[in-house]
């Protein structure tokens, strides 16, 4: 069934950051620590605006974020620890016996 | 209305100024250009309510027209060969954002070898973009023909190309009968649609995802396929009201009992008309197709116009490396399967080589000598 589009191909402003790429290949994010002094140099340099202050705190939206790390290198405080998003093995398994 | 005599470039600007046309973007080439400079000429003389947008390259030109369009306004620009190329990014993006821009082409070869003459290279190479592509055979065509696209652009969402030849039509003069300012007007109301707008603010062209994006062609093609409909009933109601008629999407002269049928666009069929009727008075059943819409390609009218016929020559100013000509390769698509005669296509008139009421009188006789020789294409005139 053909989808009912607009006619000139368009979408609200906003669209493209409901649903980002990101997500699906992030392979690691920021968590904020206690040392975070306010500072907001973090949010100068994040190229994806995915850090804000809200209620006083250096808040992470991870669905804008795209994993890599240039806040934790900039942070002065070194407040900003990166954490991988998959811990597992990583690379090409052999086959297990008796499993297709 | 008043008859004078005008180049196709002078028609072609009669065509933008009597469609009231509010933005005009153009970045000089041969042999597209005495159209621009009859335009500004206009704008200058207060004659056209226009903004008369100077860029730095072909591709900004057919971009700021876009742009403009985008915005609301009846826009119209001109060019060819390799401008046309130039451009072709913009060309995909003007007809996948389905706005109704009309762009004259003055047909030229192109590059390399460099070239300045004529010939259907330009427009064949841009098949695939999704623009309407209309050919004309003569100045009044042309004048006519921008005034009916922005009608059927406007109807569909879909861009036009206008299409004459380079100096066979674009540099001369042929009597030409201009409309009055006021029927135009009654034939081409002008209702504005604008994508952009400063209290809807919206994303155009943006990134579109494997979800949506075949979606988009669809309904795009879809829109070109009910195009032919609307060039058809546009050229009715243009002959009603102009007493012009030049018959939408395809047109058969002397076809009724025509054993032997020609296929042609452009410039080249107003000479087959000529041979025709010389060969019809030596009491040769000789008929001519002339293909005004090449696309959307009307393969089930020209189906219908060829059922009886017994040979078909198709003449190609164009060559598809490899392939043949594009015409000819059209005509045997939209035959195949459906009935079993011989297609001789002939490769004619490349980069402005001479074709005439003879050449093409020539070119009827060898197809009928090799008829039944299978060949892809021949080439004629080298």
């Amino acid at each position: 069934m053909v989808k009912n589009l607009p006619i000139v191909p368009s979408a609200k402003p906003g669209s493209m950051a409901e649903a980002p790429s990101g997500i699906a290949w992030r392979e690691q994010h920021p968590v904020i620590g206690d040392k975070c002094n306010q500072c907001l140099v973090c949010t100068l340099f994040c190229p994806e605006g995915a850090l804000k202050q809200e209620n006083g705190r250096v808040i992470v939206e991870l669905k804008l974020c795209n994993g890599c790390g240039t806040c934790a290198v900039e942070c002065q405080q070194k407040a900003i620890v990166i954490v991988a998003e998959y811990e597992g093995d990583r690379g090409v398994f052999p086959l297990k016996e008796g499993k297709a | 209305m008043s008859l004078i005599l005008l180049t196709g470039s002078d028609a072609a600007a009669y065509g933008a100024k009597l469609a009231k046309i509010e933005v005009l973007s153009y970045y000089p080439i041969t042999p597209a250009f005495p159209a621009m400079e009859r335009l500004s000429k206009f704008i200058e003389d207060g004659e056209m309510n226009t903004q008369f947008v100077r860029v730095e390259c072909d591709h900004s030109a057919l971009a700021a027209a876009l742009g403009a369009s985008l915005a609301g306004s009846r826009t119209f620009t001109v060019t060819n060969s390799q401008a046309l190329l130039y451009m072709t990014e913009v060309v995909y993006h003007t007809a996948g954002l389905r706005q109704p821009v009309v762009m004259a082409v003055a047909n030229r070869a192109l590059s390399a070898p460099h070239s300045r003459f004529p010939e259907h290279g330009d427009a064949i190479s841009q098949d695939a973009s999704g623009w309407i592509q209309l050919f004309c055979e003569n100045n009044q065509e042309v004048l006519d023909t921008i005034l009916q696209s922005y009608k059927v652009a406007e109807a569909c969402r879909l861009p036009v190309m206008v299409n004459y030849e380079g100096y066979i039509q674009s540099h001369t003069q042929e009597e030409v009968e201009v409309p009055d300012q006021a029927e135009v007007d009654a034939f081409l109301p002008f209702k504005r649609v604008a994508a952009l707008e400063v209290n809807n603010p919206q994303g155009l062209n943006t990134v579109t995802s494997p979800e949506f994006y075949m979606d988009y062609k669809y309904r795009q093609n879809e829109a070109m396929e009910l195009a032919s409909d609307m060039i058809n009933s546009t050229a009715r109601k243009f002959g009603r009201q102009f007493g012009r008629d030049w018959s939408g999407v395809i047109e058969g002269y002397k076809m009724e009992d025509a054993k032997h049928a020609l296929v042609a666009m452009g410039s080249a069929v107003s000479d087959a008309r000529i041979v025709v009727d010389a060969l019809r008075a030596e009491g040769k059943k000789v008929g001519l197709v002339k293909v005004r819409s090449f696309r959307p390609f009307p393969a089930e009218a020209l189906r219908a116009m060829l059922k009886s016929a017994e040979l078909v020559t198709v003449l190609d100013k164009n060559i598809i490396f490899g392939a043949g000509g594009a015409l000819g390769n059209e005509t045997k698509s939209a035959l195949y399967g459906y009935r079993s005669v011989p297609v001789k296509n002939y490769i004619i008139g490349l980069g402005g080589r001479d074709v005439g009421p003879e050449e093409i009188r020539k070119v009827i006789t060898l197809s009928e000598e090799r008829a039944k020789q299978q060949t892809a294409y021949e080439w004629f005139g080298l």
